[in-house]
């Protein structure tokens, strides 16, 4: 190495050149140049194919603190997003609703195109934080609870609509916002519409275009509109021909008055068990 | 000699500069060497005097800072110039998570050997070198001398036509050093070229056909051996079984003829024969 | 040492080759038979021991947490422990042998310095790859494992046909995608390049020491530039020492986000084949220009 070093025959110029350390650098310098290029151009196609994050922010820097926010710009991104969660997680079992959102904010910060953080987020603030304040909240009035409540519920709909905006390809999001909006909110307008939304993604369940019917049908001035979906999923074959739908369809001939020649169902309830016993995976489907 | 030397140095010089400041330790000093083909050379000098580095100068694995080497014609510091050699360097280290065996296996690996060829050159080379039952032992359990011994077959794993050896005999006990002794004798006789530096004289004295002396980095003595230490004006005689009186006559007879008596004593075994002869039943058994 | 051996037998001379496909293959499986000795693989208990804790968890989340959090664990715990393993055992590789002096006895053999270079980073290659092959097969077995088990208490909760398929789907899509296939072989060829990188600092550095520091702030600063490049761009106002700054760190630090892909295939993202091969390209450039410059430096390096 320290041959350069030492006093040679050789001619300084010659033997600067066939130095290792200078032909070394000037390897490393040059292909420091020709690849610039090159990564510009793989990460350009790497953001086109979703396989770059939204930009970190500043914020995110201040709310993970020095040590994570370098680990998760190291290549550790979804693992330090884990670990908040199962923080998260911790802070739930202990009810620190307050905690638990803050560090559920950061997770879905770090891995926005997660779609479980998302819609798990949602769910904790609009089923279980909010049952909670109702159960434990205390509070003299009740007007204050359901101030609380809805403070929850909006929480819960800030998530899954900007779970939506990340990640508009995923159904479950799109379901666990109808949930949302017709359970909680009492929104079956929005409710419908974010159930169709949902099914007409890859992959989408068939029960969601059933959903959205069916809380169309619910949604003032669209009856009309709802039974003409309900008829069409009916008419489709038996697999549509479910109990709520049924039902439902009923109701909504009785509503819009049918005359009993165009109806699909006979005006009394046939006795069938079916009817009586909706099915389990219809009803209970809890987001 | 008009044949090409197996070594040649031409005015090899080399410096290693002391980290840290201006000045460098001159280790080899405008040195220049022939080993011819089929002779055994051996390299003395002091502790410091470079001859190791003159050994891996000639190898290649130094840079001179002037002067050039050879083997046999092709410049040292060509890789295909190393084909022809195999080197035992002083204190050799070899990786001490394999095996003997292993460390041969790899070393043929190395020069080229594979298949059946790689396994039975590797078990000639064990029991050339006597170490046969401890083939498939760890190196970090050898002996120094052990080591010595692997490290003298790993030389001669290509069977090349120069060996050198940079103290062959260090650590060897002497059923060993005898053995590299013989060994020499060996390469010698198939038509090889040996270096080899040692501070056992006698040793050296048996066994080179040419001495070279360095001191502070230079050649400064260099011959064949009875040029440098043959007594020609002497003889010696040794008698078994003589009685004074014909010693007498001897003496009186070496008298008439102008000579002159210089000593007459009872010779020793020399220390070496001894040992040999009291551990010689013992390592038998342990070869086995 | 019985000296009856016969040494005149005829040597078949073949000419000395510049590249010896053998010698390389010599010194690779040689080095790895040295990591492995020094019982490098006992990391794989560890690394065990991460998926077993992080799957104990499992029970008290959704099958969608649950597999959402192995994926993290095991890809984050793989990227860990191939990078320490890839700076670790490279670092110690040339040092050791110089210092041991078996440098000496494999460089007298007729072994061109460029082929020992080249095998000991094949060898450090082929540990990389069968720790990785091994951590990749541990955690997908598991997460198999995992899915099988969602899938039969969907089968128990879902009556209609129709729903436990959509169900059975949604966990299937929740579990194994092929883009962490993708990510795994980044994962790989980022360890390379950083075995490269640390045999190039390991070859003129002066302790073991300073090459590990060293290597640790390349991986750093090669996954952070490139972050703080687009931070402050976007930022706005750069002075012209910033902008002087962000260009030479750019040009003399790899740009490590290249390969790295992980936080987005664990959300099952799908990685285009040809964008694979691109980055594959691209690192194969990065280990060759490692490898040269780590050749001038070793070529004339007194030993
Ligand atoms: N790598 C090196 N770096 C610095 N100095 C060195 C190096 N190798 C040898 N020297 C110096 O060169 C001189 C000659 O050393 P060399 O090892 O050749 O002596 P030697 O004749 O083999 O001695 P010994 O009989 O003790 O083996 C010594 O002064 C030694 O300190
Ligand atoms: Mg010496």
């Amino acid at each position: 190495m320290s041959a350069s070093t030492q006093s040679c025959a050789v001619k300084s110029r010659r033997r600067w050149l066939s130095d290792g350390r200078v032909l070394a650098g000037a390897l490393i310098v040059i292909f420091g140049l020709v690849r610039l290029p090159i990564e510009k151009n793989i990460e350009g196609q790497f953001r086109e194919f979703g396989l770059r994050p939204a930009t970190l922010t500043l914020e995110l820097r201040e709310r993970l603190g020095q040590s994570a926010f370098i680990a998760a710009l190291g290549g550790y991104r979804a693992l330090v997003a884990s670990f908040l969660w199962i923080t998260a997680h911790v802070a739930w079992e202990n009810t620190e609703w307050g905690r638990m959102n803050h560090l559920m904010q950061n997770v879905v910060a770090l891995q926005p195109r997660a779609w479980i953080y998302w819609d798990r987020a949602a769910w904790h603030m609009g089923w279980n934080a909010s049952v909670w304040v109702r159960q434990h909240g205390n509070f003299p009035r009740e007007a204050l609870t359901l101030r609380a409540e809805r403070a929850y519920y909006e929480l819960a709909l800030d998530y899954l609509h900007r779970g939506v905006r990340n990640i508009p390809e995923q159904w479950e999001l799109f379901m666990t916002l109808g949930h949302l909006l017709a359970d909680k909110m009492n929104d079956p307008c929005g409710s419908s519409k974010a159930y169709r939304e949902g099914s007409q993604r890859v992959g989408a369940p068939g029960y969601l275009r059933r959903f959205a019917a069916y809380k169309l049908a619910e949604c003032p001035g669209h009856e009309q509109e709802a039974y003409k979906e309900l008829r069409a999923l009916y008419l489709e074959g038996k697999e549509q021909r479910l109990p709520t739908l049924i039902t439902k369809l009923r109701e909504l001939e009785n509503l819009l008055a049918i005359p009993a020649s165009q109806r699909l169902i006979s005006p009394s309830p046939p006795s069938s068990p079916e009817n009586l016993n909706p099915q389990k995976s219809e009803n209970t489907e809890t987001p | 000699m008009d044949e090409t030397p197996a070594i040649s140095l031409k005015n090899v010089t080399k410096r290693f500069p002391i980290p840290f400041r201006r000045k460098a330790v001159l280790a080899v000093d405008n040195l220049s060497l022939d080993v011819p083909v089929g002779q055994v050379y051996g390299l003395l000098g002091p502790n410091g005097s470079g001859k190791s580095t003159t050994f891996k100068v000639a190898l290649g694995l130094v840079t001179p800072d002037s002067g050039d080497a050879f083997l046999f014609g092709k410049p040292s510091r060509d890789v295909a110039s190393r084909e022809e050699v195999g080197f035992l360097p002083e204190n050799p280290y070899f990786h001490k998570f394999l095996t003997g065996a292993e460390t041969l296996r790899f070393f043929c690996r190395l020069c080229g050997l594979s298949g059946a060829k790689l396994t039975s050159r590797v078990k000639d080379l064990l029991h050339l070198v006597g170490l046969d039952y401890a083939a498939d032992r760890r190196l970090s359990g050898y002996s120094k001398g052990m080591l010595q011994r692997i490290g003298l077959a790993q030389a001669l794993v290509q069977e090349p036509r120069i060996v050198i050896l940079d103290e062959p005999t260090a650590g060897v006990d002497p059923a060993g050093s005898r053995e590299i002794k013989n060994l020499i004798f060996q390469l010698k006789e198939d038509g090889k070229t040996v270096l080899l530096c040692s501070h056992l004289l006698t040793q050296v004295q048996e066994v080179c056909d040419r001495i070279g002396i360095m001191a502070a980095g230079r050649l400064v003595e260099e011959g064949a051996l009875d040029d440098l230490i043959g007594l020609r004006d002497q003889i010696e005689i040794r008698v078994s079984g003589g009685q004074t009186e014909l010693l007498q006559k001897i003496e009186a007879l070496v008298t008439a003829e102008g000579g002159k008596v210089l000593s007459i004593g009872r010779p020793r075994t020399t220390l070496e024969d001894h040992f040999l002869e009291v551990t010689g039943a013992l390592s038998e058994r342990r070869s086995n | 040492m019985t000296a009856s051996e016969p040494f005149n037998q005829a040597k078949d001379v073949t000419p000395h080759k510049r590249f010896s496909s053998g010698r390389i293959l010599a010194i690779a499986s040689n080095t790895l038979t040295e990591l492995t000795r020094t019982k490098v693989f006992y990391f794989l208990f560890i690394f065990g021991l991460v998926l077993l804790g992080s799957s104990m968890l499992s029970n008290n989340f959704s099958f969608g947490e649950e597999f959402q959090m192995l994926k993290d664990v095991a890809l984050g715990a793989i990227g860990i422990f191939s990078t320490l393993l890839a700076i670790l055992s490279t670092a110690m590789l040339l040092p050791r042998d110089i210092e041991d002096r078996t440098l000496y006895t494999i460089l007298a053999k007729p072994v061109p310095r460029h082929d020992y270079i080249l095998g000991k980073l094949l060898g450090v290659f082929y540990l990389l790859f069968i720790s990785i092959a091994v951590m990749s097969v541990l955690f997908i077995i598991l997460l198999a494992h995992r899915e099988g088990i969602r899938i039969g208490q969907a089968a128990l909760m879902y009556e209609n046909p129709d729903d436990l398929v959509a169900a059975q789907n949604q966990i299937r899509a929740a579990a194994f995608t092929p883009g962490l296939w993708a990510g795994l072989f980044l994962i790989l060829l980022r360890a390379c390049i950083l075995a490269a990188v640390t045999l190039l600092l390991s070859s003129f550095a002066t302790s073991n020491l300073f090459t590990i520091v060293m290597a640790f702030t390349v991986y750093l600063i090669g996954h952070i530039q490139s972050i703080a490049r687009q931070y402050w761009l976007e930022s706005g106002d750069l002075n012209a020492f910033q902008k002087v700054f962000l260009s030479i760190t750019a040009i003399i630090f790899p740009d490590l986000q290249m390969f790295n892909i992980v936080d987005e295939v664990v959300v099952g993202r799908a990685v285009p084949w040809f964008l694979v091969i691109k980055v594959f390209g691209l690192g194969t450039m990065y280990i060759l220009i490692y490898l040269g410059a780590t050749l001038a430096l070793f070529r004339s390096k007194e030993l």
